[in-house]
């Protein structure tokens, strides 16, 4: 499932993929597949996006169930 | 307990033990090359299965971190500086390894003037070899994170 949720947090910050990849210290790709729903990341990962967006984990990443 | 997610922690110290056996095993290929070839002097016939299996290795790893999209080379517009440098410790790693070679086996005929001369000529060829090598592997990996890298605008763009 796609995490439109940070993708619209990334660009309220007025961030690119790229920003926010150097921002985190991971690669331009990996916050893409984040993005795009076709990776998982790691607990320490999900803290470190959060606090670059400046987001908590519950706004970014918890998904309501239907 | 019931089994609804694999156990993260098992699964990556796993995968890492396997990562691991993979590079002892890689080395200890290198090492039986080199020790067949310049210790024992056999010819290639005798570890030809070793050969292939470490460089086939070698080509496995480099063209699934490429295709997946890992980049090779840590630092982005890193440019042609580093394919040089790597050229270079190599042909100086090769031409180290066969001047040894040579020396121990051909040391009581060749005269120093000889020996410099074959070094050289093997430090020149082993550096053309390994820049045209690593040249390739460059121009492959950069291709391959531009095709990303507009893949990745392109869907950026999408919202």
């Amino acid at each position: 499932m796609k995490n439109i949720k940070m993708k619209i947090a990334r660009i309220e910050r007025d961030m690119k993929q790229e920003d926010l990849a150097q921002v985190v210290g991971v690669t331009r790709q990996t916050i893409g597949l984040i993005e795009a729903g076709k990776y998982n990341p790691s607990l320490k990962l999900c803290i470190a996006i959060c606090k670059a967006l400046g987001k908590t984990l519950d706004e970014l990443f918890w998904e309501e169930t239907p | 307990m019931r089994e609804l997610i694999q156990d993260e922690r098992t699964v990556a110290q796993k995968r890492k033990i396997a990562s691991e056996t993979c590079t002892l095993l890689l080395l200890a290929l290198m090492i039986a090359i080199l020790v067949q070839q310049f210790v024992f002097n056999v010819s290639f016939s005798h570890y030809a299965a070793e050969f292939i299996c470490f460089f086939g290795a070698c080509c496995y790893l480099l063209i699934r971190n490429i295709t997946s999209g890992n980049n090779l080379y840590s630092r982005k517009n890193i440019g042609i500086k580093i394919v040089l440098i790597n050229s270079l410790v190599c042909g100086a790693t090769i031409c180290i390894i066969t001047g040894i070679a040579n020396y121990a086996r051909y040391g009581d005929n060749a005269t120093p003037s000889i020996w410099l001369l074959t070094s050289a000529v093997t430090f020149i060829c082993a550096t053309a070899a390994a820049f045209l090598g690593f040249s390739i592997i460059h121009y492959l990996n950069n291709k391959r994170q531009k095709d990303i890298d507009s893949e990745l605008d392109e869907e950026e763009d999408k919202l």
